[in-house]
């Protein structure tokens, strides 16, 4: 354990000089080029286009305060999110006890399936925790279950459904009568009788009736228990509680209740954090430094990757944020980097003796560190460029990944000698030449140029003019990455606020769920049904496969299927079904969030369309197309004898599934 | 038409024009090659084993000495298979796919895959779906831009919105490209609102509101997705009864072989389909005629045979193709699995199969015949087998635009199919 952490800080101390470059002052607050150019917008449009751009749609009322302050001012406050209170989402976040943990700390509140497959198998002690080692009783029973049933899968097969010929000669099986479908009542119905038994106890001791419970009683419990019931039985548990119960309810694998926790997370940091810019900055370098968390390992260093390596840097300066990720075990493992021996290396000349498996450099990481994180595809180096910076990369590896060991250098792996890479040659100087290297890599312009575009078709357009990615990259360079001043660059610029770069891009699938809460404020509850809501809609979080992350441009974004989901989307979120407390039409039109006007309750009917240029000023942050409107007033008008809460339903439901909508 | 589509109607002109070289009477071939593809109305089906499925256990090299001392624990015996022919025998939880090959519609082809190295997963599925092994940088699907090719020697040729269908919640890279193709997770669940009036009301509100919409790209993929829906509204998935008594197993995989079928037999111009089964990357205890791989394969084999006997007659213009994105270690490892390998398996059956055979060159197994000493070599290029289902399939005669730089000619085809 003390050799982890000593390798973590081994490998952060070098990076010192680098964070501890705090950036200071926010030169290009005074830019007068944009002044010009946003001048022909009014200060509502100017509000409403910055707040599309940085955050995850704007919240009732909040153009207009944007508006009044200026948007200069409120982008200004949002480049120093330390300095803005969110104590809302803090005291909501507090329901996810695993958020917190490292790596080794998350291992051992949620156990990986490993880790119960050591437990099972005898090579591991339970906890000495009893909620712990209770949860732990559950997870091998379940790993056990799961082993006997891939065993027996096929001899149940062959006993039950042998297969017959048919006198066409084609083999069928007999009907696979499910008895799941039965065993699933008798199971529920004992849950229901177990979960009657522990309401009886006071909420703080349920916790324990349920570890003295027969640890197969205790899976049923936890499997067969949902929604509104298990919110009442684990009413007045502690969040740590509510996570070893959900944990037992699935399984084997309880460290999957961490990702989702870390899913639930970005849904409600993205719908209510006041930090807003932080969060879509974060949003955009994890995509751009992608990991997938669900390959191996990732599973328990994705939190923290996020946490302490994304958010931290999301504003400050590329280098740093490069650094960072070379060095995080989650970049490691995903890439494959902590794999890779030099082929001349005093372990490769070890594992050569011992005639050991096939051994040597791993090209993953030196490929894409250079292709997707920096220089570009068109960045100009060769294949033998990107072996070589797999060499010189050689020995950056991590401590036992199993155990949710940090990151460290194992000199030992490291391929000797100087090595020519990118027209220059890398003395030998063991864990130094990679940080050097990718320092290089961090400051060659056409770096500044690649980071540079990708910003400008998240924010500006899926075709970024190449005047304004020349007006960045030049900041870029000027000042070493910083990524505030390239942003004032970006916002500064003629092109962020000429009228073809407005309500031009296509809204992600988070970027839509997330603004349709916020444009109605709603508050989400539970935000887990929305994980899965995402992940139909094709970006589950965390969990894009590939090292290139998900697409920045709409194109991608827009399929039939996705399309649909959305519309979908749009009417059950307006019929309230989604989310704990769901939409409230009596609140969507009123500003601090009263109930709707007296003046609907009395069968005006007229009312509530008189009101439809302000719905769609506040659902849209402005009007909505001509067409999209009559297409509301004619539907509208179809239903005459519907109550005022319904048609603004409807009103709502057809606005957020609008192609209004789709774009911000 | 939206405009999106319209520039890439025009770029396959160009794409026309730059081919001007070729000889018209060659030309002209395919133009009556394409044609008669289509009015057979002939579908291709492409199922992809997400995870590297072990292929030396599926179809299995009984006579090699070196399967058996590498595989002591999980190499399958001789008396278990079910034996195709004087070298292989298939996997028994197959015992699916045994009349389908006794039939001739099922065929082999071994010790096949693709010529990039990888072992990482990401990256070999996407190849093969791309069909540019070694290039990150293609965006599109091999199996769009076969329907792409098709496209650019009959551009006068009656398309429906179903024409590519992939079944899941995304669309596969596979299926992705300039040719609308629709991702549908469950057909009776594919639709705007609920079958209430109220719903169907909202569902006409929001196409009137696409319909004319300024943005081309959600005006174009609201008019696939209404056309889509439209041309499902025949179906009714909760009455469908499979033919021929076809017992489809209850997984996903064979939840998704249902629904081509019926969209198939439904006669609403599928063209190309996708579906995939995950669960192959068995690297500890994949155990031997019975166990994990074994359960995995049973869904496979059966879902497959519920599939074809469910086609009955119309499974005469139907080509299913199987892959996977690399094969497994020979020998098994520490775990009792097996580990990222290269060559593997691919399975082609149809109604214009030549089947009941194992095609490919087999590199063998002794040590000196492995791939980097460790894997089964690729004596084929998955491409030639794709290709050659495009080809004769979709009519995809510019086998250029399929797999860009290959420079796949017909004469490289192993003739799985009748010409």
């Amino acid at each position: 354990m003390k050799k982890r952490t000593a390798g973590v800080a081994a490998l952060l101390a070098a990076c010192t000089m680098w964070c501890g470059a705090a950036v200071t002052g926010a030169a290009g607050q005074s830019g007068t080029d944009a002044v010009t150019h946003a001048a022909t917008l009014t200060q509502r449009q100017q509000a409403e286009h910055i707040l599309d751009r940085f955050t995850f749609g704007p919240t009732p009322g909040e153009v207009d305060a944007v508006a009044q302050m200026g948007w200069r001012k409120w982008f200004a406050e949002q480049m120093h999110p330390d300095a803005i209170a969110d104590t809302q989402l803090d005291e909501r976040l507090m329901q996810y006890p695993s958020l917190g943990l490292t790596p080794p700390e998350l291992l051992a509140a949620l156990p990986s399936n490993l880790i119960i497959r050591q437990i099972a198998l005898g090579r591991a002690p339970y906890s000495q925790n009893w909620m712990v080692g209770g949860m732990e009783q559950v997870l091998v029973m379940k790993f056990q279950h799961k082993q006997l049933n891939e065993k027996g899968a096929k001899k149940k097969d062959d006993a039950q459904d042998a297969p017959r010929m048919l006198p066409d000669g084609v083999v069928t099986a007999e009907n696979v009568t499910d008895t799941d479908t039965n065993s699933k009542t008798a199971r529920r119905a004992e849950a229901q009788k177990l979960a009657e038994q522990v309401l009886a106890a006071p909420a703080n001791e349920r916790m324990a009736d349920i570890m003295r419970l027969p640890v197969e009683q205790r899976a049923v419990l936890a499997e067969a228990v949902w929604g509104r019931e298990r919110n009442e039985l684990l009413q007045g548990s502690t969040p740590r509680e509510r996570e070893i119960f959900i944990a037992m309810g699935r399984g084997p694998d309880a460290t999957l209740v961490a990702d989702n926790e870390l899913q639930q997370d970005a849904i409600l940091r993205a719908v209510l954090s006041q930090r807003q810019l932080q969060e879509v900055m974060t949003e955009f370098w994890y995509n751009h430094f992608n990991v997938y968390m669900m390959k191996g390992a990732d599973q328990w260093y994705t939190p923290s990757y996020v946490r302490d390596v994304i958010r931290p840097y999301a504003l400050g300066k590329f280098p740093n944020l490069l650094i960072a990720t070379a060095q995080s075990p989650a970049m490691l493992f995903y890439l494959d980097n902590w794999l890779s021996i030099g082929p001349n290396s005093i372990a490769a000349k070890r594992m050569d003796a011992r005639n050991h498996q096939p051994h040597g450099i791993n090209e993953n990481y030196g490929r894409e560190v250079m292709e997707l994180h920096t220089v570009g595809v068109q960045g100009g180096y060769t294949q033998a460029d990107v072996i070589a910076l797999a060499n010189i990369m050689t020995g950056w590896t991590i401590d036992r990944p199993i155990l949710g060991g940090g990151a460290t250098f194992m000199a030992a792996r490291h391929e000797p000698g100087s090595i020519h890479w990118y027209g220059h040659t890398v003395r030998d100087n063991g864990y130094e030449e990679g940080r050097e290297a990718l320092l290089w890599l961090a400051a060659q312009p056409s770096t500044a140029h690649h980071i540079s575009f990708e910003l400008a078709q998240r924010f500006v357009s899926d075709t970024p003019p190449p005047a304004l990615v020349n007006a960045m990259a030049a900041t870029y360079m000027r000042t070493g990455g910083d990524i505030r001043q390239i942003l004032w660059t970006m916002v500064n610029s003629p092109e962020f606020w000429q009228a073809k770069n407005i309500d031009n891009k296509v809204k992600t699938p988070l970027e839509f769920v997330a603004s349709a809460f916020r444009a109605t404020g709603t508050d989400p509850g539970n935000p887990e049904p929305l994980v899965y809501v995402l992940r139909q809609m094709g970006e589950p979080l965390f969990m894009c496969l590939t090292p290139n992350g998900y697409p920045l441009t709409g194109d991608a974004w827009m399929n039939t299927g996705a399309l649909m989901a959305r519309m979908n989307f749009a009417m059950r979120f307006a019929q309230g079904n989604v989310g704990d407390g769901g939409f409230d039409p009596r609140r969507v039109l009123a500003d601090d969030g009263q109930v709707m006007p007296a003046a609907y309750s009395d069968g005006d009917d007229d009312g509530v369309l008189k009101d439809l240029p302000s719905l769609e000023m506040t659902l849209l942050g402005r009007r909505a197309s001509a067409k999209t409107e009559g297409v509301i007033e004619r539907q509208v008008e179809q239903m005459p004898h519907a109550a005022p809460e319904q048609k603004l339903r409807v009103m709502t439901a057809l606005l957020l599934g609008s192609p209004d909508f789709q774009m911000r | 038409m939206p405009q999106t589509r319209r520039i890439f109607l025009r770029n396959g002109a160009f794409a026309l024009v730059g081919t001007a070289a070729v000889p018209a009477f060659l030309t002209r071939s395919l133009e009556a090659q394409t044609l008669a593809a289509r009015a057979q109305g002939k579908v291709l089906v492409a199922i992809f084993q997400r995870g590297a499925v072990d292929g030396l256990n599926m179809v299995v090299p009984y006579k090699e000495k070196n399967y058996y001392r590498l595989r002591p624990d999980i190499g399958i015996k001789e008396e278990q298979l079910i034996v195709l022919d004087d070298r292989f025998g298939l996997h028994p939880a197959l015992s699916g796919l045994k009349p389908l090959w006794d039939g001739g519609h099922l065929a082999a082809v071994h010790a096949c895959g693709s010529p990039d190295p990888t072992r990482s997963h990401f990256d070999a599925q996407d190849f093969m779906e791309s069909g540019t092994p070694g290039d990150r940088a293609t965006t599109t699907g091999w199996l769009n831009r076969a329907l792409t090719a098709q496209d650019a020697a009959a551009h006068n040729l009656h398309h429906t919105a179903l024409r590519a269908v992939a079944m899941g919640a995304e669309l596969p890279l596979t299926m992705a490209g300039p040719v609308p193709a629709v991702a549908i997770q469950n057909i009776a669940r594919f639709g705007v609102g609920g079958p209430s009036p109220a719903a169907q009301a909202m569902s006409g509100d929001f196409k009137a509101m696409y319909d004319d919409s300024s943005n081309t790209l959600l005006h174009g993929t609201a008019q696939d997705a209404f056309a889509a829906v439209r041309a499902l509204k025949g179906i009714d998935p909760a009455q469908y009864t499979p033919a021929r008594g076809a017992k489809y197993p209850e997984t996903a995989f064979g939840r998704s072989m249902k629904q081509v079928a019926q969209l198939v037999k439904a006669n609403l111009g599928v063209e190309a389909a996708f579906a995939d089964i995950g669960g192959w990357d068995t690297h500890q205890h994949q155990g031997g005629a019975e166990g994990q791989l074994a359960g995995r394969l049973k869904d496979f084999g059966d879902g497959l045979n519920a599939f074809w006997t469910d086609m009955g007659d119309a499974g005469e213009n139907v080509v299913v193709v199987t892959m996977s994105e690399f094969g497994r270690t020979v020998h098994q490892n520490g775990t009792l699995g097996t580990d990222h390998g290269h060559a593997n398996v691919m399975f082609v059956l149809g109604g214009p199969v030549q089947g009941g055979k194992v095609y490919g060159r087999w590199p063998g197994l002794d040590d000196h015949e492995l791939y980097q000493n460790r894997d089964l070599a690729i004596t084929t290029d998955f491409r030639q087998v794709l290709g050659e289902a495009t080809y004769h399939t979709l009519g995809a005669g510019n086998l250029n635009r399929v797999f860009p730089g290959l420079n796949l000619q017909p004469s490289q085809f192993l003739n799985i199919l009748k010409a």
